[in-house]
C-alpha cells in the first residue's frame, strides 16, 4: 500500500522462515517496520497466459499494422560482503499494441529466467483493450494504474499491487503489477474523471520464504499461519472500486482520489497457543480486511522549482499489537480469551516534496510522514514515522552518461537505501548500467538488510 | 550657391534613405513578428555528429498551436527505441512567465511536472539550448544593424543583438536577416568570454500554407565541433490541431507512429 506498509508492521511472521532470518529476528526485539510475513504466494496461471499470449500472436499474425516493440535485459548483481551472485536475471519484455479506428489494444508479456538453472517463465504484465470516444476512454483488462505525485512512495497510488519479490529494488514498472479492471475515463477541458472497478483482488507479493529480502518479522516465536481467511471470491460485492478527478493547468496540478478497497496487507489474529517440547507454538489466522481511502496530491510550480504535496486518509487500518508470550500463556491458563493481536486504527500518510534544477543537476527532495490516529502504546508502529527521500541527477557527454544518485532515508530508525548508478547510452538503444545498493542502519525497513549491500550490472537492449 | 544645393540635396538623400533603412530592434521586431501559422505539426529528426563523426539520431512527431497568450508544443518521440513513446510538453507564454513543463515517461505511466529547465540548457544532448529553440522577445535585447550584405545570394541585414540581462549565456549574436523574407539566414552565438561559440546556418527555407518555414538547419558548436542538424518533413500549417492534443489524456495514449 504505502512505502512503509509494503512491509508492514502488522505481519507477525512467516511459517517456513529460515533459520538464520529467525536468529536476526530474535536478536531485534522490535524493528517497527520493514517486515512482513510474507502474503500467500499467488499461483501464477501459466496455462491462461499461454493460452492468450497464443491467441495475440495469432491475432497479431494476423492484423495489419502491429507495432511491435521490447526490450532483453541481462541483470547481475553481486553482495559486497562476499562477493557471492544475489541477482542473475535475463528477461525478455514485449510490447504489442495496435490501434484500429477508435479501438485499440496492448499487450505486453514477458519471458524471464530468474536465476542460473531455472527454468524460463512466461508472465503477462498487461493485457488490455481500449476505446477511444469523444470526450471518454474506456480500457478493460490486465493493466496497471499509477495515480499521485509521489516519487517512490506509494501513498494514493494504491491501485495496482505491487511484486516487492525483490525489496524496492526492481524498476517501478516491474514492482507494480497489472490488475484485472475496467476503466472509464471522463474528459473536459482540462478536467479528467477516471473511475475504476476491480471484479478480482490481487494480494502484494512479497519476497519469497528464505530470500536476501526476507523481511525480519517482529514476532518472538515463529507462528504456524493459517491463510484460509485470505482468500476473497471475485463476486460483486467483494469488488473494488476507485474514482480519481484530476486538473492539468499552468497555475497548479492536482488529483483528489477516492477508493473503497481490500488492505493489500491482511490482518492477523491469534488463533492458538500451545506449548510444545520445542517451545511455545503459536497460530495465527490471516483475514483481508475492507480499507476507504481518500485522498490528494498536487504540484505547484515556484519560479523555476516545483512543490510537491500527496496525502491520504485510510479508514480501518489494522496495526499489530507488541505480543507477550508469557502474558498470553497467563491470559490462557486463568480461562480469559485470548488477547487482540492488532488494533484497528485510522491512518494519515503524507508528503511534501521540492524538485529543482541547481547548476545543471536535478535534485528533488521529499518529506513523508505518516500518524495513526488515536494511537495506542500497545502498537509495535510509532504514533508518527518519518522519511526522507533525497534524487540528485545529472548527466554528461550530451546526455550519453547519466549519473544518479536515490536515497530513502528513515528518521526514526536512522537507516538508509543509498542508490547511486551510472547509465550510458552505447547508441541504437543499447545501454549499460552501473550501480549499487547501499544499505545503513541496524534496524529499521533498510537497516534489517545491512548485509545486502550489493553491486549490480545490467545491460538493456530495446528494439 | 551650387555647392550648397548638392549638400542639401545630399543630405536630404541621405535622411530619406536612413528613414527607409529600418533599426535594428526593428528588423529584429519584423523577424519576431512573421506569421508562422496558428498550428504546426510535422516530423522532426534531430541528428548528432561529434567531432568523430559518430552520429546519433532521434525522432519526434510534433505538434505546435498558438493559442494567443500562450502557446503550447507537444513532442512524441518515436526513436530511439529506448525513448520510444515519451512526450514532452511545454506550454510558454508572451508575458515572460516561466514556461510549464512535462513529460510523460512510458515506464512509469504517468504525467510528471518538471521543473522548468533552465534556457540556457541544452535540449536532449543537442547544440540548442531551449532559448535558441524558443521565441526570444526583441525586446530582452539591445540591438544594432551592423551592416547590410549578400549571403548566399540574398540581401541580408546584419544585425548585432547583446542581452539586457548581463547574466546571458551569450555575450552577443550576430544575425544574418533576409530582407524581404525576415527570415535569420545564419546567426553567429558568442560565449561569455566575446569567443564565436556556434553558428546556425539554416540549409532551407521555403514557403508552405503561405507562411515562410525553415525546414532544414544546423547549429554547429565550432568550440567543441559537434553539430546538430534539425530536419522537419511533413509540415502541416493551418490545417488545425484538437486543443486536446495538448493534455494529459494525449500524451499517455501517444501518437501512432
Amino acid at each position: 500500500m504505502m512505502l512503509t506498509h509494503i512491509y508492514s508492521s502488522k505481519h507477525p511472521g512467516n511459517p517456513q522462515r529460515s533459520n538464520s532470518s529467525l536468529q536476526r529476528a530474535n536478536k531485534v526485539q522490535f524493528v517497527s517496520r520493514g517486515y512482513s510475513i510474507g502474503s500467500k504466494a499467488q499461483p501464477i496461471n501459466r496455462l491462461r497466459t499461454a493460452l492468450l499470449l497464443g491467441i495475440l500472436l495469432i491475432a497479431t499474425t494476423a492484423a495489419a499494422q502491429i507495432s511491435t516493440h521490447g526490450y532483453v535485459r541481462h541483470y547481475s548483481g553481486w553482495l559486497a560482503d562476499d562477493g557471492s551472485t544475489a541477482i542473475q536475471q535475463n528477461t525478455l519484455n514485449l510490447n504489442l499494441s495496435s490501434t484500429d479506428g477508435n479501438f485499440a489494444w496492448r499487450a505486453v508479456p514477458y519471458i524471464y529466467q530468474y536465476n542460473n538453472g531455472d527454468s524460463l517463465n512466461l508472465d503477462l504484465r498487461q493485457l488490455y483493450m481500449d476505446y477511444y470516444g469523444s470526450f471518454y476512454d474506456l480500457r478493460i483488462g490486465r493493466q496497471q494504474i499509477i495515480w499521485g505525485k509521489a516519487d517512490g512512495v506509494f501513498i494514493t497510488d494504491i491501485i495496482s499491487p505491487k511484486d516487492l519479490g525483490e525489496f524496492l529494488l526492481r524498476d517501478f514498472e516491474e514492482i507494480r503489477q497489472g490488475l484485472t479492471a475496467a476503466k472509464l475515463s471522463l474528459y473536459r477541458g482540462a478536467n479528467q474523471l477516471d473511475m475504476v472497478w476491480v471484479p478480482t483482488f490481487s494480494a502484494t507479493k512479497y519476497p519469497a520464504d528464505g530470500s536476501l529480502w526476507e523481511p525480519i518479522k517482529p514476532l518472538p516465536v515463529e507462528p504456524i499461519i493459517d491463510h484460509s481467511g485470505e482468500n476473497i471470491p471475485s463476486t460483486l460485492e467483494n469488488s473494488e472500486a476507485f474514482m480519481r478527478l484530476a486538473h492539468m493547468g499552468s497555475f497548479m496540478d492536482w488529483e483528489l482520489m477516492a477508493g473503497y478497497a481490500w488492505d493489500d496487507d491482511p490482518d492477523y489474529s491469534i488463533q492458538s497457543l500451545v506449548m510444545t517440547a520445542t517451545g511455545p507454538q503459536l497460530t495465527l489466522q490471516g483475514e483481508q480486511q475492507r480499507l476507504n481511502i481518500l485522498g490528494a496530491s498536487f504540484n505547484k510550480p515556484i519560479g523555476g522549482w516545483l512543490l510537491r504535496g500527496e496525502g491520504a486518509y485510510y479508514n480501518g487500518r489494522q496495526f499489530m499489537r507488541e505480543l507477550d508470550i508469557t502474558q498470553v500463556q497467563t491470559q490462557l491458563a486463568q480461562g480469559l480469551p485470548l488477547p487482540e493481536l492488532s488494533l484497528e486504527r485510522d491512518h494519515l500518510h503524507y508528503l511534501l516534496g521540492l524538485d529543482m534544477n541547481i547548476l545543471g543537476i536535478d535534485l528533488s527532495t521529499q518529506f513523508i510522514q505518516e500518524y495513526i490516529m488515536d494511537y495506542d502504546e500497545s502498537l509495535q508502529q510509532d504514533e508518527f514515522h518519518n522519511m526522507m527521500t533525497i534524487l540528485a541527477r545529472e548527466t554528461f557527454f550530451r546526455e550519453t552518461l547519466s549519473l544518479e544518485l536515490f536515497s530513502y532515508i528513515g528518521l526514526n530508525n536512522e537507516d538508509a537505501l543509498l542508490r547511486p548508478k551510472a547509465s550510458y547510452d552505447l547508441g541504437s538503444g543499447m545501454a549499460l548500467e552501473l550501480g549499487a545498493n547501499v544499505f545503513l542502519g541496524d534496524e529499521g525497513m533498510f537497516g534489517q538488510y545491512d548485509s545486502n549491500d550489493m553491486v549490480y550490472t545490467r545491460l538493456r537492449v530495446d528494439f | 550657391m551650387k555647392t550648397w544645393k548638392l549638400m542639401i540635396t545630399a543630405i536630404a538623400l541621405m535622411t530619406a534613405l536612413q528613414a527607409q533603412t529600418p533599426s535594428g530592434h526593428e528588423i529584429m521586431m519584423k523577424v519576431y513578428d512573421r506569421p508562422t501559422g496558428k498550428t504546426i505539426q510535422s516530423n522532426l529528426t534531430m541528428t548528432l555528429t561529434n567531432s568523430r563523426g559518430d552520429v546519433r539520431e532521434r525522432t519526434i512527431k510534433q505538434f505546435l498551436k498558438d493559442f494567443g497568450t500562450e502557446e503550447k508544443k507537444v513532442m512524441y518521440f518515436t526513436a530511439p527505441a529506448d525513448i520510444r513513446n515519451t512526450a514532452f510538453m511545454n506550454w510558454s507564454y508572451t508575458d515572460g512567465s516561466d514556461d510549464d513543463q512535462w513529460i510523460y515517461l512510458p515506464a512509469l505511466k504517468k504525467v510528471k511536472r518538471i521543473a522548468s529547465d533552465s534556457k540556457s540548457d541544452y535540449f536532449m544532448g543537442s547544440d540548442f539550448t531551449y532559448d535558441d529553440l524558443g521565441d526570444r522577445h526583441p525586446d530582452a535585447d539591445t540591438h544594432r544593424l551592423l551592416r547590410e550584405e549578400s549571403l548566399q545570394g540574398e540581401a541580408c541585414y546584419v544585425v548585432e543583438s547583446i542581452s539586457k540581462d548581463e547574466d546571458y549565456m551569450y555575450s552577443r549574436t550576430v544575425t544574418w536577416i533576409i530582407k524581404d523574407k525576415w527570415i535569420d539566414l545564419k546567426k553567429e552565438f558568442y560565449d561569455e568570454d566575446e569567443d564565436h561559440l556556434k553558428t546556425l546556418n539554416i540549409r532551407k527555407y521555403e514557403e508552405v500554407a503561405g507562411y515562410w518555414t525553415i525546414p532544414d538547419m544546423e547549429m554547429h558548436n565550432i568550440q567543441k565541433d559537434h553539430r546538430t542538424r534539425m530536419l522537419m518533413k511533413n509540415i502541416v500549417i493551418d490545417e488545425g490541431i484538437s486543443d486536446n492534443m495538448f493534455t494529459q489524456r494525449m500524451m499517455q495514449r501517444g501518437v501512432n507512429d
